[in-house]
């Protein structure tokens, strides 16, 4: 395998300001891992995807990519780097004075020099994938929450990202759908051979579709253990990471 | 570079291919005919025919495609994109499409796709007719005046509630937007202010040259400020500044949800966040107001004493021009407008849509309708002053 980790994070303290919410973060994102930020409310998990994404430059520390240190890069990188990401962020962040087929549609001009019609055919089948097939022209405020989110996801996908970034996915879901979200994420992740992660604490998608993950806690503002969540769940050193993981996931953890 | 990326054969005539290349055109099939689709190459976004391209490319009589992909090298999704299309072409043609010869990925990334089926709009999409638009755009506007009117009733009844002392208003909130109103825009009243002064004082002394009466600017702008340009010019400031200001701050709460969580702890909106800054600028308005007509004359004197006119005779004849009447007039329209601009901003935000754009759209309302609102009241005014010899 690859000795350079595809995304590796070091001694990264994560806060706003000079309020720290976490410090010393070390773990490794392997390639095709499908990866969770685990963690109670307000332990910091948002706070450290908005650090991984390019929006708050970390106080300390640094987060590579196969490297390269965002924050550091110059502007072209910067720019390959976003472009190679997808992110659906907690409520769709969808443009509301465009339609669905316009917010997908969107990074696809300006990125690509497909013709009018391939983009829309492209924008058509996003929104299948997600299954928004035939809402195309709707506008952001005539759809329900649900879809929002799954509109965003469409346009997260629209260039094929390597990494996809996924805040809170399944929260205002119902199970049908976010069981739909979860078969997505892996068929994506293993047709396009895009890495993901996310932010979540819904149990069931952890243990199911989780390779990988980092668990925050609030009270040690640093993280308790790193690794597969199956295995964490009864061999974590940590008896409050075996709590978190078992509570509710004994379910689907014996479903494996 | 561009090279084969399908190929198609006929698979049931046996072992004669009748390959074609991309862009080629199909030999001719003679029978009904089962097909092979063979994907080949390098897949990926960009370098890909259109659907139209591959769906031109298939005899028109055949009954079936199977497709393999033992040629096909790297892909994303842009080969899921075309195969969509393919398979929505199937369907609607009747043509069966075997998919089962590709890699499991696609095949699942293609099943995600048609798993849910599109969705159908409603089919009462008939053209509305010239007239039928006019009577709804009619009736919108008409329901626009209905709302204004149920929003002033509604003000009206939070206004007599907190007069009675049971609203549930909180002081604090009048005295916050007292001081965002007032002292804050204090720095652009004086600019505008002194500004108007001086243009009327510029207007009226080229005219007033020509008679040699020079000394009666200052009665022109005393007269000119205090009774309309000192209200109208602060309402237009406030009308931009702080109608704009309300009309943003409610539409982002409705945004929010906060509105919402209002009603359902039994507070109304009207009384928690209308009324307090409606009476921040009813309070305020009267205040600026006068400092207006002050700097207005101030501004006037300037341009005056440039003009061989002495400062003390400017005072002096200033003086002579006003009289509390005047005062009054102007600070009883600066009350209204106030009430007016407060009703134009907040009646925007809380009317306003669940989306950023409306937002835009909410603090373009408050600004345009207080504008409007503030020069037919003008007009008004000025009527009712000359019938009542004010």
């Amino acid at each position: 395998m690859n000795t350079t980790p595809f995304i590796s994070v070091r001694d990264l303290s994560i806060g706003y300001g000079s309020r720290v919410v976490q410090q010393n973060l070390n773990f490794d994102i392997g390639k095709n891992d499908i990866f969770f930020i685990i963690g109670g409310s307000g332990c910091g998990k948002t706070t450290l995807l908005k650090h991984m994404i390019g929006l708050i430059a970390p106080s300390k520390g640094q987060v590579l990519y196969e490297g390269v240190n965002y924050y550091q890069a110059s502007e072209d990188t910067r720019l390959k780097l976003l472009q190679s990401w997808g992110i659906t962020y907690q409520s769709g962040a969808l443009f509301s004075s465009m339609t669905l087929a316009e917010n997908v549609a969107l990074p696809l001009q300006l990125y690509t020099d497909l013709s009018e019609k391939q983009i829309a055919e492209t924008v058509s089948y996003k929104l299948s994938l997600v299954g928004l097939a035939g809402y195309e022209t709707f506008y952001p405020s005539e759809i329900s929450g649900g879809m929002h989110k799954r509109a965003g996801l469409a346009r997260a996908i629209a260039l094929d990202p390597q990494l996809l970034f996924f805040d809170e996915p399944s929260a205002g879901l119902d199970p049908i759908s976010s069981l739909r979200l979860d078969q997505l994420i892996v068929q994506i992740c293993k047709a396009l051979g895009s890495t993901v992660i996310i932010v979540s604490h819904e149990l069931p998608s952890i243990l199911s579709i989780g390779t990988h993950c980092v668990i925050l806690d609030a009270q040690a503002k640093t993280m308790l253990d790193s690794g597969d969540p199956k295995e964490l769940l009864h061999h974590s050193q940590h008896e409050k990471v075996r709590q978190f993981l078992s509570r509710a996931g004994t379910a689907a953890a014996e479903n494996q | 570079m561009n090279a084969l990326l399908f190929r198609i054969e006929q698979s049931d005539i046996g072992n004669q291919p009748t390959a074609d290349p991309i862009e080629g055109t199909s030999s001719a099939a003679t029978a009904t005919s089962k097909l092979q689709l063979h994907l080949c190459g390098d897949w990926q976004l960009g370098h890909t025919p259109d659907s139209e391209t591959l769906i031109a490319a298939i005899p028109a009589d055949c009954n079936g495609i199977a497709l393999t992909t033992n040629e096909l090298r790297h892909w994303d999704s842009s080969l899921a994109v075309t195969l969509l299309q393919l398979a929505r072409w199937c369907e609607q043609k009747q043509i069966a499409l075997d998919t089962s010869a590709t890699p499991e990925t696609l095949q699942q990334l293609l099943n995600l796709a048609t798993a849910i089926p599109p969705y159908q709009p409603g089919t009462n999409t008939n053209k509305i007719s010239l007239l039928a638009r006019l009577q709804k755009t009619i009736t919108v506007q008409g329901e626009g005046l209905t709302n204004t009117l149920i929003f002033i009733g509604d003000i009206s009844l939070a206004f007599t509630h907190w007069l009675r002392g049971n609203a549930k208003t909180r002081t604090q909130d009048i005295f916050f937007f007292i001081e965002q109103v007032g002292p804050r825009a204090l720095a652009i009243v004086t600019l505008i202010a002194l500004l108007v002064g001086m243009i009327l004082a510029y207007l009226g002394s080229v005219q007033l040259r020509q008679l040699g009466a020079q000394v009666y600017v200052a009665d022109l702008v005393a007269i000119g400020m205090v009774r309309e340009m000192g209200a109208l010019m602060t309402a237009v400031i406030m009308a931009g500044r702080t109608g704009a200001a309300y009309a943003a701050q409610l539409g982002t709460m409705q945004v929010n949800e906060e509105i919402d969580a209002l009603k359902t702890m039994g507070i109304s909106a009207m009384e928690f966040l209308v009324l307090p800054r409606l009476l921040a600028l009813v309070f305020i308005m009267p205040l600026l107001c006068i400092y207006a007509d002050v700097v207005g004359m101030l501004g006037g004197a300037l341009v005056a004493t440039s003009m061989d006119v002495n400062f003390s005779q400017y005072i002096l004849q200033t003086q002579g021009a006003v009289d509390l009447m005047d005062i009054l007039a102007g600070l009883i329209k600066s009350v209204f407008f106030g009430v007016l601009i407060a009703i134009a901003g907040c009646q925007a935000g809380i009317e306003c849509g669940r989306n950023s754009d409306a937002v835009g759209m909410a603090a373009t309302n408050a600004v345009v309708r207080a504008i409007v609102y503030l020069v037919v009241a003008d007009a008004a005014f000025n009527i009712l002053y000359d019938k009542l010899g004010i």
